[in-house]
Parts: structure tokens; C-alpha cells; sequence
């Protein structure tokens, strides 16, 4: 009988042994595919903010997406989003300002610009042991690249626009 | 016991595994559906470039108050002892109804550039879409979306861009008694054959939908609800550039996609996720009285 039970216990450990790792290994998988995907999410809000407006501004609202990310992930397992390169705003077309001969004034005439903004944001993710499979340091980073079509509409503007400069004035 | 702790293994990895592809199913499809709703935003944005549907909503309702105006001088001409005017205000009459029919032209000509621009563009997405797998393991491949439908509509309740003015005030109440516009906003609904009354009744005046500027703002394009778009006609159909049979200008477009998958060892089952947006057109801009 204790012989019986000794056995059992030495076989439980050794399917320990076996078992413990491959579950480290499928919790890492699952911190890194979160990662990635928390990433990807966060990207896609930034890009959208950054389409959304002013694309002078896209930077900032970029900005201040990833760093409401940043506010609310705790821990250091998936962490320290951030824009990997400044936002990628091509306009196309957008309406152009003249100077009304009449009034001398600036006219934004307004209207819609259209183009893309592309964000490239990472992401840092320190799995257990993951990165010892891929002989690298932590942290392992992760990037993510998303365009969205500029759907800002240009205000019409029939006075002399502040942050417009007069085309023509001396 | 060995037995038991390799069962309880196996059963572990392989929910994991199931979990991780289900996952990933998942996510990829939630990345189809960012990638289909930025191509309906850029589908819709065709549809007012340069705010041409304002513009010929405006060229509609100014054209109609011309033949209004020009058939009441003709009408009145011979009453307020100015007979010898009368040729003159047949043919501002005649030039103003010939007016119309220019009008009505473009209005088609717009229509078909419209559903070219929209075709071209979802031809040119299907062409330039990479064939391989988007994202690949060995029991699951995700392609990326490929277009099947795209219908060309509007949005449940928006009205037209011009509002009825009062300054014809016979014409605005003949408007309002035929419900023609929203008493509350003044704007035109749509869409709208605004037809006037009497003589000129032969001639159509059609207002299309579009959401109005408000407060010298112009509303932006962007995604909206499927649930609330109104089909007019597709121009891609299964895939394939289909005729137009569209009466009315749009202003917003639906794109149905599929994602390809295929699941299981060596990609044996292949399944297709459909994923739909429907983007909304800019609104008319100001103009410069607004």
C-alpha cells in the first residue's frame, strides 16, 4: 500500500515537472497575444483621434490617446505604449485660403480635407519565459501601423483667420 | 496516475490552443471591420468631393425659384399694362425652363460619376488586395477582406441642404401646404421631386438628401449604424461592377465584405465572416449668405 502511494506521488511530480512549464509557456502565448492586441486597439483609437481634426494638431491627439492607455494599464506585463514615429498625415487636397480683393482680408473658404493619418504606435510586453525561446531581452517590443481616411471638415471662414498668415500683406 | 496527469495535459493545451485560435479568429475580424469601415469612409468621402451634391441642390432650388419667378412676371406682364414686355418675359420664361433641363442633365451626369468613382475604387481594392494570408499559424489562415457588395443610398431622415425660402411667400406656403419641407428646420425633405405649381408643373426638381451646414459648420463624413441606411441601387454586386440604376444622388454608401479563413489542420475548412460598415458623405457647405 505505501509503496502504491509512493509511486503515485513520484509519477504526479514528474507529470508536474512537464506540466508546469507548458502552462508558463501557454499563460506567456496569452500575455503576448493580449499585448498585441491591446496594442493594436490602441493604435486604431489613436489613429481615429489623430483623422479627427486639425491634422496640424494629429500629433497631440495621438499623443493624449496613448497616454490615456498608458493611465490605465498597471502592471509592468504589457506596458509603455507610445507613438513610434511622429503621425504620418497626407493631405490630398484641402480647401486653400485667399485674399478677397474687395475686403483685403484673408477667406478660408472651408470644405472637406481629405487624406490619410497613419499611426505607428509599440507596445513593451515582459513575458516569464517566452523570450528565453527567442534568445532575446527584455522587454520584447511589438509595433503596429494603422491609416485612416482625414474626414476633418474645414470651418468657412470669412474673416481674417488668426492662424492663418495674410497671402499678399506686406 | 501517469496516464491521468497526460490526460489532464492534454486536455489543457488543446483548450488552450482552441482558445488562442478562437482568439485569433476574433481578432482578426475585428481588424477586417476597422479596415472595411476606413474604406466606407473613403468611399462616402467620393460622394460630396468639392460639395457637389450641395452645389446641385442649390442650382436645383434656385433654378426652380427662376422658372417660379420668370412664369409669375410672364403672367403678370399683360395685367400691369407692360404688353409691349411680353416677348421679353416669354423668353426669360423659356430661357428659365431651358435652365431646368440643363440643371436636371448634370444632376444624371453627377449621378453616374458618382457610382463610376464608388465602382472604380472598390475594383481597384479588390485588384490591389494581397492574395496571401493576412495572418497565418497552422491551424488558422485569415485573408484579408475582399469586397462582394457595395449600395449606394441614404440615411433614414435626412432631409435635403436647402431650406425653403420666404421670400416667395406664395411659393413657400403652395411648399408647405404640399409638404414639401420640415416646417421646424425650413430644409427641404428628401428625396424630393419639388415640383411647382401650374404650368410649370411638367418640369422635376429633384433634392437629394444630404445633412445641411449648421452654423456655418459643415458635418463631417463618418461611419453610421447599417440599420439606418436606405439602398438606392448597388454598383458592385458579387463582387462585379453591376449597371447603374440609381434615380437619386446618394450619400452614403454600404460596403459588405467577406473574410476568408480557413481553419483546421493543413487549412482544411474555409469559412467567410461577413463584415459590413456604412459611411455618410459630408454635409453641404455654407454658403456665403447662410
Amino acid at each position: 500500500m505505501r509503496r502504491g502511494s509512493g509511486q503515485s506521488l513520484i509519477e504526479f511530480t514528474a507529470g508536474l515537472v512537464v506540466l508546469v512549464p507548458v502552462l508558463l509557456v501557454l499563460v506567456d502565448l496569452a500575455i503576448v497575444i493580449y499585448g498585441v492586441q491591446l496594442n493594436d486597439t490602441a493604435c486604431h483609437n489613436a489613429a481615429q483621434a489623430a483623422a479627427a481634426g486639425e491634422p496640424a494638431e494629429a500629433q497631440y491627439r495621438a499623443q493624449t490617446v496613448l497616454n490615456q492607455v498608458n493611465s490605465r494599464t498597471t502592471g509592468e506585463l504589457v506596458s509603455h505604449f507610445a507613438l513610434d514615429r511622429p503621425v504620418e498625415s497626407e493631405i490630398e487636397a484641402a480647401p486653400i485660403p485667399y485674399r478677397d480683393q474687395m475686403t483685403g482680408k484673408t477667406v478660408n473658404p472651408g470644405g472637406v480635407i481629405t487624406g490619410t493619418a497613419t499611426v505607428t504606435t509599440t507596445v513593451e510586453i515582459r513575458p516569464f519565459i517566452v523570450h528565453n525561446v527567442y534568445g532575446k531581452r527584455l522587454p520584447l517590443k511589438f509595433s503596429c501601423r494603422q491609416s485612416i481616411p482625414i474626414r476633418y471638415v474645414v470651418p468657412m471662414c470669412e474673416f481674417p483667420c488668426p492662424s492663418e498668415p495674410l497671402i499678399g500683406s506686406n | 496516475m501517469i496516464v491521468l496527469v497526460s490526460l489532464c495535459m492534454g486536455l489543457i493545451v488543446l483548450v488552450a490552443v482552441i482558445g488562442i485560435i478562437f482568439n485569433n479568429l476574433l481578432f482578426q475580424n475585428s481588424r477586417s471591420q476597422d479596415k472595411v469601415d476606413a474604406m466606407a469612409l473613403s468611399f462616402a468621402r467620393l460622394i460630396n468631393a468639392g460639395n457637389r451634391v450641395g452645389q446641385i441642390n442649390e442650382l436645383e432650388d434656385r433654378c426652380r425659384e427662376l422658372v417660379y419667378v420668370s412664369r409669375q412676371t410672364e403672367i403678370a406682364c399683360p395685367a400691369a399694362d407692360c404688353g409691349y414686355m411680353t416677348a421679353l418675359c416669354d423668353q426669360l420664361l423659356s430661357d428659365a425652363r431651358s435652365g431646368q433641363k440643363l440643371v436636371e442633365a448634370e444632376r444624371q451626369n453627377q449621378i453616374n460619376l458618382i457610382c463610376n468613382e464608388v465602382q472604380d475604387a472598390a475594383t481597384r481594392y479588390n485588384r490591389d488586395r494581397s492574395a496571401d494570408s493576412s495572418f497565418s499559424l497552422n491551424w488558422l489562415q485569415t485573408y484579408e477582406p475582399r469586397i462582394t457588395d457595395v449600395a449606394l443610398g441614404t440615411i433614414k431622415d435626412v432631409q435635403s441642404s436647402v431650406r425653403s425660402q420666404t421670400v416667395f411667400s406664395e411659393l413657400a406656403y403652395h411648399d408647405y401646404l404640399a409638404d414639401y419641407f420640415d416646417p421646424e428646420t425650413a430644409l427641404y425633405k428628401a428625396p424630393l421631386n419639388a415640383r411647382l405649381p401650374g404650368s410649370d408643373a411638367d418640369l422635376s426638381f429633384e433634392l437629394s438628401a444630404l445633412p445641411a451646414s449648421v452654423k456655418m459648420i459643415t458635418p463631417q463624413p463618418r461611419n453610421t449604424n447599417s440599420d439606418v441606411f436606405v439602398p438606392y441601387g448597388k454598383v458592385v454586386e458579387s463582387g462585379e461592377q453591376s449597371p447603374n440604376s440609381i434615380q437619386h444622388i446618394p450619400n452614403a454608401v454600404h460596403v459588405s465584405c467577406a473574410m476568408d479563413a480557413l481553419v483546421g489542420p493543413h487549412g482544411s475548412n474555409k469559412v467567410s465572416i461577413s463584415v459590413v460598415s456604412t459611411g455618410i458623405t459630408s454635409g453641404a457647405s455654407p454658403e456665403p449668405e447662410d
